[in-house]
């Protein structure tokens, strides 16, 4: 049996129980989290971000503010053996806007994909860790001054092609 | 045969409304000037930038939200002309978008319209059945509800909204009464009710084509 099945089939008993199954790695991916002025389950490495309300008043999303800004979230749980990647964001071309994620906190991203898509549209991504990583950190790196504002980031094992 | 069928429908048809129905016996439900009308149906609002923003943000609609119910109060004014006062439930959706961190997030809508309707009708055997138009026009009243969570508590909070916009509505319908207090009807029509809005801009209309049948009841002659 493989390991998706291993995941599935829990999930399966837990949905006909009026559970939800969590696959997500990612805490907090939809920015909606905000202690004050920071985000609870974000680390700002680097920089300034401010909370901005999207298409409704309370659904949340994060303005990375200037330049440079780097925000990152530790993947407790390990990296699933295929992982969809999903981003929902407001970023202009000169923001100069990336998406990491480095599966042995060396310092070093070990994917990284640029983003510049403007007017809230959804781009999503299949990655195949090759290993469970369980001390993996994503990362979204600002490096340029344009308007770059980051509604969602999930990462599940929720893969298409799997 | 087909010929001959649609010919036969074609004078039933007619026979059923004649070209000058002034006769008194041609006045609807025999005379009764009130009626309440009560029925239920299906209906389509269009999909709108509204919508598709909410697609942009991860949003997919469940299935259904396409039933539809309605209310009326009628006055007959005079032989050929009445006028109403209508409520349509119009669109009624559920949108979810996976969270990631538990219950997906969800938002609902319901609107209702409340309407002034101005019906012209034309009687037709001894008054037993009738056709109409109908032009209406009023609010449309929108309540919605997001369910996110906002904050490290693992339960979600609900964010209610409440919006006041304008509705047309045209419609079409037939009636005939079964009995001398009770009827049914038909009809099928267009709202155009423009309602929810996001803050980027975009407007939903709440409104689209519906189909609709039901009963009604009669009473009050003037005579």
């Amino acid at each position: 049996m493989n390991k998706q099945l291993h995941f599935v089939l829990p999930c399966m008993l837990l949905v006909t129980m009026g559970s939800y199954c969590e696959t997500d790695v990612i805490d907090d991916p939809g920015f909606q989290f905000w202690c004050g002025e920071e985000l609870c389950e974000w680390d700002l490495e680097e920089g300034e971000i401010r909370k901005v309300a999207t298409w409704h008043e309370h659904d949340y999303a994060v303005e990375l503010v200037g330049a440079p800004v780097l925000l990152a979230n530790h993947a407790d749980g390990g990296l699933p053996r295929c992982m969809r990647v999903e981003l929902i964001a407001d970023v202009e071309p000169r923001a100069n806007l990336t998406i990491e994620i480095d599966y042995e906190p060396d310092g070093t991203s070990d994917w990284t994909v640029p983003v510049a898509r403007e007017g809230f549209r959804s781009l999503a991504w299949e990655v195949y860790p090759q290993g469970s990583f369980p001390d993996a950190v994503f990362y979204v790196r600002k490096l340029g001054e344009g308007r770059a504002i980051i509604m969602q980031l999930r990462a599940s094992s929720e893969c298409e092609n799997d | 045969m087909q010929q001959r069928t649609t010919i036969a429908l074609l004078a039933l048809i007619g026979s059923m409304f004649p070209a000058a129905p002034a006769a008194a016996d041609d006045e609807f439900a025999d005379g009764q000037t009130w009626g309440f009308e009560i029925s239920f149906g299906a209906g389509w609002a269009p999909e709108t930038e509204y919508t598709r923003r909410l697609e942009d943000f991860g949003y997919s609609p469940a299935r259904g939200g396409h039933y539809r119910m309605s209310f009326a109060v009628e006055k007959i004014l005079l032989p050929y002309f009445s006028v109403l006062l209508q409520t349509n439930l119009l669109d009624n959706r559920i949108w979810y978008r996976p969270s990631g961190i538990g219950p997906d997030d969800r938002f609902t809508w319901n609107s209702w319209a409340l309407d002034a309707h101005a019906r012209a009708f034309l009687p037709a055997a001894n008054g037993r059945f009738r056709a109409y138009a109908q032009f209406g026009i009023g609010p449309t009243l929108t309540g919605s509800r997001l369910y996110t969570r906002t904050s490290t508590e693992p339960t979600q909070t609900e964010h209610r909204e409440f919006k006041v916009s304008y509705n047309l509505a045209g419609l079409l319908g037939f009636e005939g009464m079964a009995a001398d207090h009770v009827g049914f009807f038909v009809y099928g029509g267009y709202f155009f009710a423009p309602s929810l809005e996001n803050l980027l801009g975009d407007r939903h209309q709440g409104g689209g084509g519906v189909l609709m049948a039901g009963l009604s009841g009669r009473f009050k002659r003037n005579r």
